[in-house]
């Protein structure tokens, strides 16, 4: 039994592009709920195991999921951590610009 | 698609004025930080500070006299650094000023703390921008 680990970070980037898409919104719901295989997600899901493969593998390197062998079986579980942070970033640089942007326009005002 | 931090505002004054808030720093102390050293040339280092105690250095990157100011900053201690474009456009009633910024590093998965303010004052700095800020 091993664990995917990643002690270093994820590309912003690459947690954008993940959730971009439909199919992979639909895996991380699910794996919300409790981790499966890419079988298991197959089955769900109106796409191939390939398919749900790809979209693990894209996941994965946005650090959004954790690979986990048990048995034969390789089950994802949903590490949601990277999701926060790129969220929490813009939350955050967003309201900065907004307290900067209302002091700029009343500075403006003022002639 | 990368995070970015899209922002604009019409500021009821001329390009020359807009860009006179946006890069003389008696001016940028007004709205942006309560220390600011800031030159308008590309490769200028830049320093701004706030009375918290946060401090933020970084480079000016490229400037376009009236017209745009890209800059690079990041906070000293645990800030993410990030990259700032500020562009200034004509705008009816006035001109129109547009914020991007950008993470310049890939965020980390645990363990970095954002800085920022109480999310209470930054709420209420919100719902006044709200108001002022062009759809």
């Amino acid at each position: 039994m091993e664990e995917a680990r990643r002690d270093t970070g994820a590309d912003v980037d690459a947690v954008f592009a993940a959730l971009a898409d439909p199919t992979r919104r639909a895996v991380i719901g699910r794996l919300a709920q409790e981790p499966l295989s890419a079988s298991a997600l197959a089955g769900e899901l109106p796409v191939s195991r390939q398919a749900v493969a790809k979209h693990l593998a894209a996941l994965d390197r946005a650090g959004l999921v954790a690979a986990r062998r048990e048995g034969r079986e390789t089950r994802y579980r949903l590490t949601p951590e990277p999701m926060g942070e790129a969220m929490a970033w813009m939350a955050g640089v967003g309201a900065r610009w907004d307290e900067r942007l209302a002091r700029l326009a009343a500075r403006a005002r003022q002639g | 698609m990368p995070p970015t931090v899209h922002k604009e505002i019409v500021l009821p004054v001329g390009r020359e004025r807009a860009w006179a808030l946006l890069t003389e720093p008696a001016e940028l102390r007004e709205w942006l930080a309560d220390e600011v050293e800031l030159e308008p040339e590309p490769g200028a280092p830049l320093r701004m500070a706030w009375a918290d105690g946060e401090v933020r250095e970084g480079l000016v990157e490229e400037v376009e006299e009236e017209r745009r100011l890209r800059f690079r900053w990041g906070d000293d201690a645990t800030g993410v650094p990030s990259r700032v474009e500020w562009t200034i456009d004509d705008a009816p009633g006035g001109t129109r000023v547009t914020v991007v910024e950008r993470p310049l590093v890939p965020l980390e998965l645990r363990g970095v703390a954002i800085p920022w303010t109480p999310w209470s004052a930054r709420l209420t700095g919100l719902a006044r921008a709200a108001a002022l800020v062009a759809a």
